[in-house]
């Protein structure tokens, strides 16, 4: 017994003294694990089959919406989808001047085509693809950290908080698939730490501000909107007092103005691929109209409200406006979808993220450094995402259009852990719904995403004839009937243990990795004076 | 590296120079600048709802502004028209400009008053966080979360009661609450009369006169003991009770009946019994259901995020050492709306549909707007409490008003245009106006079913025979052939009461259906009785 104590007391000293790298690539090797994927080159007639769409990782038409952009530039150098591209697209596939084009910000493409190229040259062009999101998720749990340890949190709550945001909320299940919440995370989290390093902003963080500002548009547009506090603060900063004798000068940093050429790369990408795709270089991708389906000449004869068009229909429509999309009107549904229901809600998938209010809380008696800058985030986020018509992102797992939210949430749940965490009582609770958020995000990474929304299950049922289930109960059938997605899984091991048991090792490591972290708060806490 | 570029700002300086005296300026102008903003807001949204049509989408802005001209036009003008379904302030004060044609069918005499009521109500919010110590930044902002409500601007574009009551209301709550704090028996005075003027505009108010006489009752009670509370209580409810001691004699005597307004045959709780034998009353009876339709009304009029700040707002205030617990209890008053809706729903007073939630379309929705006040004034209390968050705040509000306003979020707007509220009788309006504008001979017709046809045909109030005209009403519905050259009534419909007495009369038969139309029929005399219908008013001036 004593053996098994002294032990472990190794283990947890080793972790407290652990180096950030080294936690980063633990949770890399947990990614790569967890990786949504099928081996090989796939060709666009084998990314068609059922193996690939609902089987496998492009069950959902947001993953085959940017994959299909991304193959087309790299495959057939174009914008524009071929045929057989556009039907893998479907039905989010956008038709303009007699092309289909694509209905998505191009920006994920774009920053997964090296991985692809890459992915492609280790036979495996799909994994490769997938493998930078999982790049970017990384990177947040680094700067969720720095972060955290910039507001005033300890290194072990740091480590913790990124444990926690990448294992134990939705962004775990959208680490290992073809999303843009982790890039556009990643941003979000970039422009703040540039914003937060130093306490007077340097040229270079300015000039990077402007850079991720631009860069976040072409990544998703709602961005436009969660970046607005950070270009804001930049922008203030260009300005500046001094007290001289009785009164206040102000100047103005006019040189700072130089920095604003970050912006000209992305613009002009962003701006070119708009003029390109869809005839003006202020016209958005969603804006222009939706073909659902194909016939088999190739040709558009269902829009997405399942209505049947035809290609002169199709011609003659017009675009709708980018921000009609939002209504303050959604909002009462919006809330209670993101934050309160039982398919997508916060309080169902990620309960852990609750305990980071009263971080939020805590450091707002302190007023913690960029405290303003992030809350507004968060609120943009979770204010902007409700007044959307569909909060629930189409089939989705847990709110995934939160988990920038989620990144930044997770920097307060680092305060709060800091602050409380000798707390043992506090520990405990905040640990077993750790535990409880741990285990349904990492059932949602090695299953699946589709998870209907409740409104649409009566209907499901229907044309089924079975029972439909729109939780993560959904992940849960999933694995029992022996499934995953993973493609560590698939590839290696499912002749080895079956899916459950897959799913159990995985989680019990996490869980594990999570313990000692918990332990290691704890500790540094107590020798806190 | 630093690039050594920097220019000096020379205006910044002259600011900070002259701060005293721009702060000076500031605050001995801010009401007035304020006044004069909130005036131009309020008629440029008068004219734009005037312009777009929409300003008497409301089915019972027409009906408002009838009320209001016969009072001065018809076979039997007086006061006695003022009825007993509505309260009568709203009319009474239409009186003065209702006799010209442009502003009854204009609707400006009646939406006059709620914009007026509008910049009353706007600066009362901000009279009020400035009298309890809130800072200029969250008065503006309290200003703006009311004002800047695409529900608000078009309700003071219409002729409906809701911003009288609203400016009413907050009158006797803004005197109310600043008498908890310095006992002045001049602002109890003042708050029992604006409370009796909205006893007289909506019912809502008759709730705020019980909630604010225990107010009274229990600030006394603790600091002076019972005797005085008793006297205190008595002296305030005398006056603030008095409206409705008036409209009790009003019915008393018109109608013969003190609980007329109440339980009569076109009271609200007539028309509820109707909608509950139909099985369209679930709220009756179920807390739940009558707080969840509630506040799902108040969110929808509020764009949801101020009502959630407010929410925040309003514990804070409840949890601020800086004021008393008198001063906390009074606020609570701004909060009477939100107890008396759900209390009506409970008690089956009242009927609210919240489409896409409950009953499958658009009804009464705008009672969300009652809290439109307390909402903006937690909203302004919060924005000076948190100090750290305040341009957060602001800013995500912003971010919110302006997709309301991309999106021309009015739910107000819908329940007029496309909820139960709506009527669109332009049809039989139309016919009437095309046939009888320049044709001799009155139109039988009952005003408790078919204002909007009245108002929306353009004819003078004096060629329309209805309930209130007396004989005429009696003579025509015995033998309408004598009096009567068309009749609109909804056929076969026994709660249209033309019907009712027109279709047992004899002369019904020299009648002919001309027209059918959703909302009525119109009936015309056949020509071989032409020449024996009266054109003219007989009877002279009736009591």
């Amino acid at each position: 017994m004593n053996k098994i104590y002294f032990i472990m007391n190794k283990i947890i000293a080793a972790f407290s003294g652990l180096h950030i790298p080294g936690v980063l690539i633990l949770c890399f090797v947990l990614l790569i694990i967890s990786l949504r994927g099928i081996g090989g080159n796939p060709t666009m007639d084998q990314l068609r089959t059922k193996t690939y769409r609902e089987d496998g990782p492009f069950e959902l038409s947001p993953e085959r919406g940017r994959f299909a952009l991304t193959y087309s530039l790299v495959e057939d150098k174009s914008v524009f989808f071929s045929i057989p591209v556009a039907r893998f697209a479907t039905p989010d596939l956008g038709f303009w001047n007699g092309n289909y084009v694509s209905l998505f910000a191009p920006g994920v493409s774009l920053l997964v085509s090296p991985g692809y190229v890459i992915g492609k040259m280790l036979g495996n062009s799909q994994v490769g693809t997938f493998a930078v999101i999982s790049l970017f998720a990384i990177l947040n749990v680094f700067l969720i950290i720095r972060l955290s340890l910039r507001i005033g949190a300890s290194k072990p709550a740091g480590i913790l908080a990124g444990l926690l945001f990448l294992f134990a909320t939705p962004a775990y299940a959208y680490a290992v698939n073809l999303y843009q919440h982790h890039i556009s995370t990643c941003i979000i989290l970039l422009g703040i730490w540039l914003l937060l390093k130093q306490t007077v902003i340097s040229w270079k963080s300015h000039f990077g501000i402007w850079f991720l500002c631009a860069l976040s548009v072409l990544v998703d547009y709602p961005n436009f909107f969660f970046m607005a506090p950070i270009a804001i603060q930049a922008a203030t900063s260009f300005i500046f007092s001094k007290k001289i004798r009785m009164h206040t000068a102000y100047y103005f940093k006019a040189g700072r103005l130089i920095t604003l050429i970050g912006v000209i790369i992305p613009a002009s990408i962003f701006l070119i691929f708009n003029t390109i795709s869809y005839g003006s270089p202020t016209r958005l991708s969603g804006t222009v109209p939706y073909v659902a389906q194909l016939d088999e000449f190739g040709q558009p004869v269902k829009s997405r409200e399942g209505q049947d068009v035809t290609l002169e229909d199709l011609k003659t429509a017009g675009t709708q406006s980018a921000v009609t999309f939002f209504n303050p009107r959604f909002a009462v549904n919006g809330l209670y979808i993101h934050l309160f229901s039982p398919d997508r809600g916060v309080v169902m998938y990620t309960p852990i993220m609750i305990v980071a209010l009263f971080g939020l809380i805590a450091a707002y008696r302190r007023n913690t450094a960029g405290y303003q800058l992030m809350t507004s985030v968060i609120l943009i986020i979770i204010l902007l995402y409700s007044m959307w018509g569909d909060p629930w992102g189409g089939w989705a797992f847990g709110s995934r259009y939160l988990i920038p939210a989620f990144a930044l949430l997770s920097i307060f749940l680092a305060y709060i852990l800091t602050m409380w965490g000798k707390y043992l009582f506090f520990l405990i609770a905040v640990f077993t719904i750790s535990l409880y958020s741990i285990w349904v995000n990492t059932l949602g990474a090695i299953t699946t995403s589709a998870i209907p929304p409740q409104v649409q299950v009566l209907e499901l049922e229907k044309i089924s004839g079975v029972e439909q289930k729109y939780t993560y109960m959904r992940n849960y059938d999933y694995i029992l009937g022996n499934r995953s997605k993973s493609y560590v899984y698939n590839t290696f091991l499912s002749h080895t243990f079956s899916a459950y048991h897959f799913f159990m090792l995985l989680f019990t490591s996490i869980a594990l990795l999570a313990t000692v972290s918990f332990v290691s708060v704890y500790r540094s806490n107590r020798k806190m004076p | 590296m630093n690039i050594r570029t920097d220019i000096r700002l020379p205006i910044p300086s002259r600011i900070k120079r002259y701060k005293i005296p721009v702060q000076q300026f500031v605050r001995k102008h801010e009401p007035c600048a304020l006044a004069i903003v909130l005036s131009i807001v309020s008629v440029c949204f008068f004219i734009l709802y005037l312009s777009n049509g929409l300003g008497l989408a409301y089915n019972d802005a027409r009906s408002h502004l009838d009320i209001g001209r016969r009072v001065v036009e018809g076979l039997k003008p007086g006061l006695a028209q003022l009825g007993s379904v509505w309260l009568p302030l709203n009319h009474i004060l239409m009186i003065p400009a209702i006799w010209n044609d442009w502003m009854w069918h204009s609707g400006f005499s009646g939406a006059i008053q709620s914009m007026v009521s509008f910049v009353v109500t706007a600066m009362l919010i901000h009279r009020l966080l400035q009298r309890l110590g809130v800072r200029l930044l969250g008065r503006l902002l309290g200003i703006v979360v009311f004002a800047a409500n695409i529900n608000i601007l078009y309700l003071q574009s219409t002729a409906m009661t809701e911003l009288l009551l609203l400016s009413t209301m907050m009158l006797g709550v803004y005197e109310l609450i600043l008498w908890h704090k310095d006992h002045t028996i001049l602002r109890l005075v003042r708050s029992a009369f604006w409370i009796m003027t909205s006893t007289l505009v909506r019912y809502d108010g008759w709730f705020l006169l019980g909630y604010a006489a225990c107010l009274v009752f229990l600030e006394v009670v603790r600091k002076h003991g019972y005797r005085k509370a008793e006297g205190m209580t008595i002296l305030f409810v005398t006056l603030a009770a008095f409206g409705v001691f008036l409209w009790i004699m009003w019915n008393l005597l018109i109608f013969k009946d003190p609980l007329y307004f109440a339980l009569g045959p076109f009271s609200a709780h007539s028309q509820q019994s109707q909608m509950e034998a139909a099985g369209a009353l679930d709220t009756k009876h179920n807390w739940l259901l009558s707080s969840k339709v509630f506040l799902i009304a108040l969110l929808y009029n509020h764009y949801t995020y101020p009502v959630i700040l407010a929410g925040l707002g309003f514990i804070l205030l409840m949890s601020d050492k800086r004021f008393t617990l008198s001063i906390k209890l009074a606020a609570t008053s701004l909060l009477a709306p939100l107890i008396f809706n759900i209390l009506a729903l409970y008690l089956g007073f009242s009927v609210l549909f919240v489409q896409g939630y409950f009953g499958g379309t658009w009804f009464n929705v705008r009672y969300g707007i009652m809290l439109a006040p307390a909402v903006a004034f937690f909203c302004g209390y919060l924005v000076d409490r948190l100090v750290h968050v305040r341009w957060v705040i602001i800013g995500t509000l912003a971010l919110v008003l302006f997709f309301a306003f991309v999106n021309q979020d009015a739910v107000t707007i819908d329940d007029a245009r496309v909820g139960s509220s709506q009527k669109n009788v332009s049809e039989v309006s139309g016919y009437l106006h095309e046939h009888a504008s320049h044709t001799k001979g009155f139109i039988l017709i009952s005003a408790a079913s078919h204002d909007a046809i009245i108002f929306s045909s353009g004819l003078p109030m004096i060629r329309f025979i209805h309930e209130g005209t007396g004989k005429y009403w009696e003579s025509a519905t015995t033998s309408p052939d004598r009096w009567a050259r068309w009749i609109v009534m909804r056929t076969y419909d026994d709660n249209d009461l033309t019907w009712k007495a027109v279709s047992e009369s004899t002369g019904f038969a020299a009648y002919t259906r001309v027209a059918e139309y959703p909302f009525a029929d119109v009936y015309e005399l056949k020509s071989e009785y032409l020449p024996y219908v009266n054109t003219e008013p007989v009877y002279g001036k009736q009591k």
